[in-house]
């Protein structure tokens, strides 16, 4: 497994980039996940930074400054991917990241591909891929269907479900619901459940993500 | 007003540091940032030959400044990147397009020998010693038309220049302030003077003030045949030269904008003695002296915390749309400007960017 390294954003710290990959996602635990992934894919540590950004608003900012910091400016980073979840439209979501791109000066992204912009491979992964809409707790729940919290876990939220109401974040309660329910260190999201072996996830749940990245890091 | 200071762009070619440097879109208030090395002095330096254009040394000054003591005819290989190419700096200004075109090659006889019977800068009729007729020779174009034809040409112990000027065009008036080109006092006191017939003196004051709240006035006195600046605090009076290096520097700096009407105006560095916890306010107020007179800026720094000072006391003099920040960036041989304007150094700052 990956050591922990996603750095906490923010004037007081800093961050100087220093490897030549970068991942950019949306929130803390989502970075603890994607390093977990990358860690079962076998990628090396010393290749790949990911970095969160604190909420999916905070992408046009985050981007355009990357964009003149001197390892983007130098070529030191070669690559630059951001990761996003779908959430309930995918198709939303895309086109929202794309036109934040497109400010930063950076036009012609798609949905999991990728272009060269001043030198550097800019790539975007909406997940969890091929047009559906999700979370990274799909990913999790979906590779753990049968493990008897997660249905505990769904049983649950049903029996205090009125037939009409479609609770928000359907996926994200489930998945706390099976942590709590986990003889683990008490904690709220799945990239930190990963890492703390409350579940596991099967690489065929995240397929479609794991071919784009070995396109995205190969030559 | 807004967009009629000098400078627009530039674009530089096998010139001193630089093998090419291009940036557009300059705006009032320039703050140049980069590593050491990386071009930020040449460059104001540049500037400043771009509109020292009656000097025909003007290339050669700046290496006077940096103590540099240049002689002979290898010596003017420094001003090349490589010497064997030719050198074009193209400005564009609210004057239309100056280009200078600089090689090296051989004098024609007739501007040596208006050189060999031309005055020294102290004014007496000197007989140069020329051991070559290989010097510089910059022929100066504004928009397309011939403007002048510079030739600086080494004698025994310096350089000399002659200047063909083919057309007489006005050119904006730039001063340079550096840790070691400090006004003297006589600079002050007629600077001053003329800040307070432009009805610039309240500034003046205000930005002193921000160094030292007990200065009541600045009073100009004249002692013998040099006239001096002094601060009167509490009813007594002290010579400008001993105030401390951030009030003096703070008191250069604001007299050279505000007596900087329709020019430029070149700081290197001069926040080193300036606390951070004024450098804001006191760029609020150049920034709003530099529009009041429609004054240029260039200014370097090093320091995160003075860049950011800048950027948010400009800003909130109601002048963000004045800033710019360029970071100049070298790798290998070649140079490039990262520029930013202030949302963009803001977003910086706010995520940890290096940017500096």
């Amino acid at each position: 497994m990956m050591a922990y390294s996603c750095l906490v954003i923010g004037s007081d710290n800093p961050p100087r980039i220093s490897k030549k990959v970068l991942f950019l996602v949306e929130g803390e635990d989502d970075g603890v996940f994607l390093e977990e992934l990358f860690g079962q894919l076998g990628l090396p540590e010393d290749l790949i930074e990911v970095r969160f950004v604190k909420g999916k608003p905070q992408f046009a900012g985050y981007i355009g400054a990357l964009m003149k910091d001197p390892a983007f400016t130098s070529g030191r980073l070669e690559k630059v991917c951001v990761v996003v979840d779908a959430d309930a439209d995918h198709a939303a979501t895309s086109a929202e990241m794309v036109a934040i791109f497109s400010r930063a000066g950076v036009h012609d992204v798609k949905a999991n591909d990728f272009v060269t912009f001043s030198g550097v491979r800019v790539g975007l992964f909406v997940l969890p891929g091929d047009g559906l809409t999700g979370e990274l707790e799909d990913i999790v729940i979906n590779s753990n269907f049968d493990d008897p919290r997660f249905i505990h876990a769904r049983d649950s939220l049903v029996r205090f479900q009125s037939g009409e109401e479609n609770w928000r974040k359907h996926s994200k309660r489930v998945v706390q619901i099976a942590l709590a329910l986990s003889r683990i260190e008490l904690c709220a999201g799945v990239g930190r459940g990963l890492r703390n072996n409350a579940f596991n996830i099967t690489l065929d749940a995240t397929e479609e993500f794991n071919e784009f990245v070995s396109r995205f890091l190969g030559e | 007003m807004a967009t009629n200071y000098y400078f627009h762009g530039f674009d530089i070619k096998n010139f001193r540091t630089f093998d090419a440097l291009s940036v557009k879109n300059l705006k009032r208030i320039n703050i140049i940032g980069g590593l050491n090395g990386a071009g930020k002095t040449t460059l104001l330096e540049t500037l400043f030959c771009a509109l020292d254009l009656r000097d025909p040394i003007s290339l050669i000054k700046p290496y006077q400044w940096r103590q540099i003591y240049m002689q002979g005819e290898k010596d003017l290989d420094l001003i090349f990147r490589e010497a064997t190419r030719a050198s074009t700096l193209s400005f564009l200004t609210r004057d239309g397009t100056f280009l200078h075109e600089l090689n090296k090659k051989q004098i024609p006889p007739q501007a040596i020998s208006v050189m060999s019977s031309g005055n020294s800068s102290s004014g007496q009729r000197e007989q140069y010693n020329f051991t070559t007729d290989i010097g510089l020779h910059s022929k100066i174009s504004h928009n397309g038309e011939s403007l002048m034809d510079k030739y600086t040409l080494p004698h025994s112990y310096g350089y000399v220049g002659s200047l063909n000027m083919q057309k007489n065009i006005p050119v904006a008036s730039c001063q340079i302030l550096t840790a070691s080109l400090r006004s003297n006092p006589i600079d002050i006191a007629n600077r001053y003077s003329a800040s307070v017939r432009s009805g610039m003196k309240s500034q003046v004051l205000e930005a002193l003030r921000l160094l030292d709240s007990s200065i009541d006035e600045l009073v100009l006195l004249q002692e013998g045949n040099q006239p001096n600046v002094y601060a009167e605090r509490g009813g007594g009076l002290i010579a400008i030269n001993l105030l401390g290096e951030g009030l003096r520097t703070l008191l250069d700096a604001v007299l050279a904008v505000s007596n900087a009407t329709n020019g430029v105006v070149l700081f290197d560095e001069i926040d080193t003695p300036l606390h951070y916890s004024v450098t804001a306010k006191i760029w609020g107020i150049l920034a709003i002296i530099a529009n009041k007179v429609n004054c240029q800026i260039f200014a370097t720094s090093h320091s995160r915390e003075a860049i950011l000072s800048a950027a948010a006391g400009i800003h909130s003099s109601g002048h963000e749309k004045d800033f710019r920040y360029m970071r100049i960036e070298k790798s290998n041989a070649s140079h490039k400007a990262i520029c930013y304007d202030y949302v963009e150094l803001e977003s910086a700052d706010e995520f940890g960017f290096e940017f500096r």
